[in-house]
């Protein structure tokens, strides 16, 4: 994680600052963040030989980002960079930030682990959302809802560049949690993505969709149009699930009518489901220790079948990262003491798993990280995957898929995802799918189309 | 040639010397500050002066040790934009001094001080700053090699012309441009303290 140096003429102004943006970050993800301000506690002013041992203090190989406040903080820093070792001057930026919304913005991007190049980009971009506010005069509390509705999302694609343009749904307009959902949708891909405004036809404010702040910055309101665009390698792939995001108010919630985006991309292609639950009534439980053996036999099976998974995803690949720790749920102590226990208390088996999952399942979803949340998926999977194990003791694999149909799924998990050929599967339909679920992270890494249809 | 102009003694004397003006000045350098920055100028330097006459001065070997010290002090001490900005300018003042300490080297290492100083601080000339009354000063140095009294008789002569024309100037560096337009009619507090460093380095030759 980058480190944080703030020099200020004035140390208390520096420390109050600091305090601010902790506030911003739990303590265990916290960017380091020294102060080098004032001359002592009373006297305003810099040295640019404190600002120089705060560098050294706090370098590490992550580099380290200085915000100044105003005239010689800057003028001090830049000396400070001459006095430091050259590597380590090579490893600081100077934030043109202002000091305040600039620390902010830099502490909570830093907490997230980016580096150094985008740590100060995000500071650099942290006076926006206030400009924005000011340049957009709150006093129209109506949305601005066009006479004839625009799609929700529609694609066209002229050359090489994509473009879509989505009418924003959410009650509360693109706020801070739909903009981190596209942050985190956008981060993966080797593409460029902007965004702007419909009504800034010059397209004067256009920003990157990887900055939270200045994707906030846009403030648009529920019935704004957003134009966001799409170039590079993987620009498809970006469009594709910002067209899916969009479709589901960027995270805030399905809005009730049908997305058009989805309705659009089906083209006639013939849909087959695949059933996920498992048919445990041929299941014979045996008496207790039984039951604890074949239960161990399941487990080792069903942590061999990922693992033999994960053999034939490419070696850094990010499936290959998901199915690691998703065994390494598995053989999470947690699990396998649930199981033991709940055999021993008299349960078959397969009552174990399937009490003890359940348990798990409740537990992830109490918390308010939404990483942490779709878990559940993860444990539901594993859930499927041990009672198949359980009842047939035979291939894990899933059932066969007819070529060129799309697929149904009522939840797409990760291990599914594995085994669907993106060369034989034009598309995966499917009913919940979290932004952040290992399964859709699969299918993006393996270039499966995933569309999020309605309940209905 | 061959007269001395910065053995130990007379960088010392022209720090003491400097000193000394600098609070004399001090209230007025901060009255010329008050009303184009923020009131401090005089105090800073001040402040920084006297840290520099306080440096032990048994523990230097040469005049080039010594100023070094004392743009470091000044660079921890000042406080303001002076503090690098006076401190860059000694340091590769002292750098710049060699072997010889004739008027061409005096020219040379006070060129070489405004050269780091307008690094520091990406002032050019007009700005209403320091660089104001230096750079003439350093020109005039230059034009007048043939002995060094003459050499920083010139160097004064431009920078007080320099200070000077600071008045009618806008600022467009420094706190002072925050002020824009109404800047205009004062003296700027860098050019002033900057030509008394001519005054004094003129004042202390031997």
């Amino acid at each position: 994680m980058i480190s944080i140096v703030v020099v200020s003429h004035s140390r208390a102004l520096a420390r109050a600052a600091v305090a601010l943006a902790h506030e911003m970050v739990p303590e265990a993800v916290r960017p380091r963040i020294v102060v080098a301000s004032g001359l002592d506690d009373e006297t305003t002013g810099t040295d640019a030989v404190a600002v120089a041992a705060a560098i050294d203090e706090v370098d590490s190989p992550d580099g380290t980002l200085v915000l100044v406040d105003l005239g010689s903080a800057l003028l001090s820093t830049e000396m400070a960079l001459e006095f430091v070792e050259p590597d380590v001057a090579e490893r600081v930026r100077i934030s043109s930030a202002p000091m305040v919304e600039g620390l902010v913005a830099a502490a909570v991007c830093a907490s997230s682990g980016a580096g150094l190049d985008q740590v100060d980009a995000e500071a650099g971009q942290s006076l926006l959302p206030k400009r924005q506010h000011l340049g957009h005069p709150s006093s129209g509390q109506q949305p601005t809802i066009r006479s004839t509705p625009a799609p929700a999302a529609t694609a066209i694609a002229p050359g090489d560049e994509l473009e879509l343009r989505v009418v924003v749904q959410n009650q509360h307009g693109l706020h801070a949690r739909p903009c981190a959902s596209i942050v985190a949708a956008m981060a993966g891909f080797d593409a460029t993505v902007t965004i702007s405004r419909a009504d800034d036809p010059d397209e004067l404010g256009t920003v990157d969709a990887r900055s939270i702040m200045a994707v906030q910055g846009l403030g648009l309101r529920r019935g704004e149009e957003l134009v966001a665009r799409f170039s590079g390698p993987q620009a498809h792939h970006a469009h594709r699930d910002f067209a899916e995001l969009a479709a589901r108010n960027f995270g805030d919630g399905v809005p009730a009518h049908q997305p058009q985006a989805v309705a659009q991309t089906l083209g006639g292609s013939p849909i087959v489901e695949l059933p996920l639950c498992v048919d445990v009534s041929t299941y014979g439980p045996g008496d207790p220790q039984e039951e604890a053996a074949r239960l161990e036999r399941a487990m080792a099976a069903a942590d061999g079948f990922v693992e033999g998974l994960a053999a034939r995803v490419p070696d850094g690949s990010a499936t290959g990262a998901v199915l690691r720790a998703i065994r390494s749920i598995l053989a999470d102590p947690m699990l396998g003491q649930g199981f033991r226990e709940e055999v021993q208390d008299g349960a078959s088996a397969v009552a174990a798993v399937r009490t003890t999952m359940a348990e798990a399942c409740r537990f992830f979803e109490t918390m308010t990280n939404p990483y942490l949340r779709e878990r559940g998926t993860d444990l539901r999977a594993l859930e499927r995957l041990v009672l198949r194990a359980l009842v047939d003791e035979g291939d894990l694999t899933i059932a066969d898929v007819p070529a060129g149909h799309l697929v149904l799924v009522e939840e797409l998990d990760a291990i599914t995802a594995t085994q669907l050929d993106p060369r034989q599967v034009p598309g995966v339909l499917t009913r919940t799918s979290g932004s952040n679920g290992h399964g859709l992270i699969v299918a993006r890494d393996r270039g499966l189309a995933v569309h999020v249809v309605d309940a209905g | 040639m061959g007269l001395l102009t910065m053995d130990l003694t007379t960088a010392m004397a022209w720090m003491a010397d400097y000193a000394e003006l600098i609070a004399a000045h001090a209230a007025e350098l901060t009255e010329l500050d008050r009303q184009i920055g923020d009131a401090d100028h005089g105090s800073n330097l001040d402040r920084g002066m006297q840290a520099v006459v306080a440096l032990d001065a048994s523990s230097f070997d040469s005049a080039a040790d010594y100023l070094k010290k004392a743009g470091m002090t000044l660079v921890s001490t000042v406080g303001g934009a002076a503090g690098p900005l006076y401190g860059t300018f000694l340091l590769r003042f002292a750098s710049a001094l060699g072997e010889t300490n004739d008027a061409p080297a005096t020219a040379r290492a006070w060129r070489a001080g405004l050269e780091g100083l307008v690094a520091r601080g990406k002032a050019g000339v007009g700005d209403k700053t320091v660089v104001d009354a230096l750079a003439p000063a350093v020109e005039a140095m230059e034009a007048h090699t043939g002995d060094v009294r003459s050499c920083l008789e010139a160097g004064l002569a431009a920078a007080r012309a320099g200070r000077d024309a600071t008045v009618p100037m806008v600022a467009r560096r420094g706190r002072a441009s925050y002020l824009g337009e109404r800047s205009a009619g004062h003296q700027d507090p860098g050019a002033t303290s900057i030509t008394l460093l001519v005054e004094s380095a003129l004042a202390v030759l031997p």
